[in-house]
């Protein structure tokens, strides 16, 4: 069997992998990535450990042996954080060491900017292997079907898979049928947005830099709205969206001081959304024929 | 994600307790522009800019524009990815190399 190639495939093999062998959540990478690697791959992961070096989240290094080893940062007291770091680190094992056995020339330089557009695609992959590793989408929707959004229903997630509360608030908007955004801001500006799938028809997205309603920044400062944990507040159209009516939660992030604003748009549904069918030829020519 | 000078900006504007709106004010800026300067590596600045932003913190031009990345042995470079990195001071560094050392030989 040849080895996946998208961070979405590599990570939805180790977790089936994960729960057909009735192991319970949340996934314990440091488990597989050991106990996987070394039957499968002549440069196994191993060793996990912490590093005690403050500042750096997770490091991936090869061992003179020629093994890996993920190392991580454990004065991290964020809770989910630091699994979604070993869930971040052995994606770029799996993902990209052999680019760089392979030669890929990239200074240090480069390895520490993360502005370059090979930084960032490996970033982005790394978090995208750990998402779908940490929160397989069939248990994932299992858990949140039928069910109305609220911070506890978040919180209730973020545990069963010891992740973030951001890292898990994505995950909800990336699965749910439901028109939403989710929006981190720092300092009264936006960011960044992330609109769900129904959220993107109705044209929702807020670009980098935008203002954060000033509505929405009285609600923030005002710590008694921030502990109505399960209430969102009504908000007008024209806030968040020209014509839509939303319910905005906000939340304190769980670092560098950034607040995480999750908008649902409860009455998009009256607003019909058409779609534009896809035909093919046939039903195309049997149209015309019939007028 | 933030530049290392976007970082070196919000740092220095926190420690001093001054809002976006009084760096604005005091560098002849807007609000949106000091913010997107410290949150978007797109942004570049011009050297008047950075003089300014300098002088209200007092400290020197070449403080906000060192972006010089410290170096490590190639055999370490070789064979690192690191995951947000804040900044590597040298201290950090040395730590590094002291952990990369102790798990060889383990």
């Amino acid at each position: 069997m040849s080895d996946p190639t998208t961070p979405a495939a590599w990570a939805n093999q180790f977790a089936s992998l994960w729960m057909v062998c009735g192991q319970g959540f949340p996934v314990d990478v440091k488990e597989i990535a050991l106990e996987v690697t070394k039957t499968r791959f002549s440069d196994p992961v191993g060793l996990v450990r912490a590093h005690g070096i403050q500042g750096i989240d997770g490091i991936l290094s090869k061992r003179k042996r020629g093994d890996w080893c993920i190392s991580y940062d454990e004065t991290i007291t964020v809770p989910g954080r630091i699994n979604f770091t070993l869930g971040h680190e052995f994606g770029h094992y799996l993902l990209h060491r052999k680019i760089r056995e392979e030669g890929f020339q990239c200074g240090q330089a480069e390895m520490l900017d993360y502005e370059s557009p090979e930084s960032r695609k490996f970033e982005s992959e790394a978090n995208k292997f750990a998402s779908y590793l940490l929160m397989p989408a069939t248990d994932f929707r299992s858990q949140i079907e039928g069910q109305v959004v609220t911070l506890d229903l978040l919180g209730h997630c973020a545990n069963r898979y010891g992740t973030s509360f951001t890292a898990t608030a994505l995950k909800w908007v990336e699965l749910t049928d439901q028109p939403a955004l989710l929006a981190m801001a720092r300092d009264g500006f936006i960011c960044w947005s992330y609109p769900s799938r129904r959220a993107r028809l109705l044209r929702t997205y807020l670009p980098p830099g935008t203002p954060v309603p000033q509505s929405s920044l009285r609600r923030l400062n005002s710590a008694a709205d921030i502990n109505r944990r399960n209430q969102g507040s009504r908000v007008p159209p024209g806030v968040w969206h020209p014509e839509l009516e939303a319910e905005e939660f906000v939340i304190i992030s769980d670092h560098f001081d950034l607040a995480i604003f999750l908008v649902r748009f409860p009455y998009a549904g009256m607003v019909e959304q058409a779609e534009e069918k896809d035909w093919d030829a046939f039903t195309f020519f049997e149209n015309r024929a019939q007028g | 994600m933030a530049s290392l000078l976007g970082e070196k900006i919000r740092t220095e504007r926190k420690r001093l307790k001054l809002t976006l709106e009084e760096l604005a004010e005091k560098t002849g800026s807007s609000k949106s522009y000091i913010w997107e300067l410290e949150n978007r590596p797109v942004v570049r600045p011009s050297a008047e800019k950075i003089s300014k932003i300098s002088e209200v913190f007092g400290v020197p031009v070449e403080f906000l524009l060192d972006d010089a990345k410290h170096e490590l042995t190639p055999s370490d470079a070789d064979q690192v990815f690191f995951r947000r990195i804040t900044q590597l001071d040298p201290a950090k560094r040395a730590q590094l190399e002291k952990f990369l050392k102790a798990i060889d030989d383990e």
